[in-house]
């Protein structure tokens, strides 16, 4: 009897504590509802524009479903923007950029987290400087270094003049593996945090068997930092995908994505409706970001994982 | 000791040959910073000081720049004091959204990994010339780039309509603060979104890095998840959400969007005149240390550190 009566109180207890937590996730999933639509919502309005005939865009009636299917914005943008080269430029830019400064950011960032020597602190004291300073204070000054670009006089000795290296990848290629490039210094941050959480017994182990410090750093601690530099990689990637501040200063000679908006600015001043124009830029906006928006797809799930295994702290 | 003192073949003891190592894999950072970085700073100090002649050979005039940045030049003063001022509101919002965010994204939901992948999208995406168009800021884009003028600015690519949301608030006829506070919210909504997507990867790597184990013994003492977060989760958090300050003041510092930024931009690309930009970017430069320290000074006394 005793018994049944406790049984019965865990029991409505057990009840009330589902209906609480059932009440609780109702409102975490409304809640991250809301955030993620007005995430996707611009997306959702610009994608169901760009396949709306002129017609369809100026008839307030229509919301999100075209009346009659039009490919000719994104024709018209395509042609606007040059569509083709962009992106293959844009794509071989950012890849290079992207595996270049993941890579460069590995090594500067295990070494960082790894190993002491003199002026390490004021070294670092200069990595945290060089993501404070912003990009603008240098970059007059390097776009003067890479018109006429030199070591000390080096090339000019040799080759007799300083070549000018704009409008190439080169600067890019300079930059990044010297851990300068866009928000490097982020990345060599973010990495180092994780290197420093990898346990130590790992590498002393390995130490014990006779590897040298690069053979650990490549062979240990590299394979089991996978996922955070897929993440490195997405982002300097993606930022270096939509950048149009610093690729625009050394790049003006051939298109890449965020100039080929800037050209749809031009190409709209010749007498187009202004509502098809906006749509030709909101068709834009999603020819830019299709192809990163496909490898995030695709990436995501280790993104998610680095990010969780990071263990970033203070 | 012995051991560690035990000198290897090549007659250097382990301690300076794990330095030599070390170093060599910093390496390519000195190397840039001496061939690259440094020299550019250096420049960029010059311009501030001097004036370019017909052949781009620059000309040290002393002060005249700050000078002119400072006490003739209408704009700097009041947008350097306007973004400030901004700054330190979206840092709160931003912070606050990002913990609250973050802890939703940690709780065991079906389908938390959908939710995830959207909501780290604006980390991806949100960076130059996306936001800027998304953010509705499309007439100084079209002017920075085509110098375009005429009604641009009026062409909104179809994100909700923001403007009639605050006319419509705005009409309601409350307190006229508060309905203007949440008017200014609301037109903030995309700012506080898209820049808030690192913060919150940082914050739930914090949080997945807290031991389960703090959790279980609070709930064996009767702890309420209300106590919890409050005793455990923040405290935990605290390092984190200093690193999150920082990052967000740099990034609403430095970000394209920012009107000084924009205007040291125009200055140096538009009028080529890099002296003038050049001492207004150190100016800045030198508010933003102010500020962070300022920031650093005031955060760092809530911080708890587990170790």
């Amino acid at each position: 009897m005793e018994l049944n009566k406790v049984s019965h109180k865990t029991k409505s207890r057990l009840n009330y504590k589902n209906f609480k937590m059932w009440g609780i996730n109702l409102i975490c999933y409304s809640i991250l509802l809301c955030i993620s639509f007005l995430i996707i919502y611009p997306f959702i309005t610009n994608i169901a524009n760009s396949f709306k005939s002129e017609a369809d865009l100026l008839d307030k009636t229509v919301v999100f479903i075209p009346k009659e299917l039009s490919t000719n914005t994104i024709h018209l943008t395509m042609r606007a923007m040059h569509y083709p080269e962009a992106l293959r430029n844009s794509f071989l830019l950012s890849l290079l950029v992207g595996i270049l400064q993941t890579l460069s950011s590995a090594v500067i960032g295990y070494g960082f987290a790894r190993f002491k020597f003199p002026l390490k602190r004021v070294l670092f004291g200069l990595l945290i400087f060089t993501i404070i300073v912003p990009p603008q204070i240098i970059m007059t000054p390097l776009y003067m270094r890479f018109k006429e670009f030199d070591f000390f006089n080096v090339i000019k000795i040799i080759t007799g003049y300083s070549p000018n290296i704009l409008n190439s990848f080169i600067p890019f290629i300079i930059l990044s593996l010297t851990g300068l490039g866009l928000k490097n210094g982020l990345y060599i941050y973010l990495i180092r945090q994780f290197f420093k959480n990898m346990p130590r017994e790992l590498d002393d182990a390995a130490y014990i068997d006779g590897a040298n410090e690069f053979t650990v750093f490549a062979k240990i601690m590299l394979p089991n930092a996978i996922p955070i530099l897929i993440t490195n990689f997405l982002l300097s990637f993606s930022w270096q995908w939509t950048d149009n501040y610093f690729t625009p200063l050394i790049i003006q000679e051939f298109y890449t994505l965020p100039l080929a908006i800037g050209s749809i600015a031009n190409y709209l001043l010749y007498d187009i409706d202004p509502i098809v124009r906006s749509a030709m830029m909101g068709t834009g906006i999603i020819l830019v970001i299709l192809p990163i928006l496909i490898i995030y797809i695709f990436l995501q799930r280790f993104f998610v994982q680095g990010i969780e295994r990071s263990g970033i702290v203070g | 000791m012995e051991l560690i003192r035990k000198r290897n073949s090549r007659g250097l003891t382990m301690r300076s040959k794990k330095a030599i190592i070390g170093l060599i894999f910093v390496s390519p950072f000195i190397f840039g910073l001496i061939f690259i970085y440094f020299g550019a700073i250096a420049e960029s100090i010059a311009y501030s000081f001097g004036k370019f002649d017909e052949n781009y050979n620059n000309i040290i005039i002393g002060w005249d720049n700050y000078r002119r940045v400072l006490f003739v030049d209408p704009d700097f003063v009041r947008n350097v004091v306007e973004s400030t001022g901004t700054l330190f509101v979206n840092t709160a919002v931003i912070i606050i959204y990002a913990i609250f965010v973050s802890v939703l994204l940690n709780r065991e939901l079906k389908g938390k990994g959908i939710f995830r992948a959207i909501l780290f999208l604006p980390v991806i995406i949100s960076a130059g010339v996306i936001s800027k168009i998304q953010t509705g800021d499309m007439a100084s884009l079209f002017s920075q780039i085509s110098s375009a003028g005429g009604d641009v600015s009026q062409v909104s690519n179809g994100l909700f309509q923001i403007e009639t949301i605050k006319k419509y608030i705005m009409s309601l006829n409350i307190i006229p603060q508060i309905s203007s506070i949440v008017a200014s919210a609301i037109q903030n909504i995309y700012t506080i979104i898209n820049r808030s997507g690192v913060q919150i990867v940082i914050f739930l790597a914090g949080l997945q890095s807290i031991s389960p184990s703090l959790y279980e013994s609070a709930k064996v003492e009767g702890a309420t998840g209300w106590e919890t977060l409050w005793k455990i989760t923040m405290p935990m958090l605290s390092p984190l959400i200093l690193v999150n300050v920082v990052y967000t003041v740099i990034d609403s510092f430095t970000n394209s969007n920012n009107p000084v930024i924009i205007k040291i931009y125009h200055y140096t690309m538009k009028t080529i005149d890099y002296g003038f930009s050049s001492a207004m970017a150190w100016i800045y430069f030198i508010v933003i240390i102010v500020i962070l320290s300022i920031v650093l000074a005031i955060i760092s006394r809530f911080v708890y550190y587990e170790n």
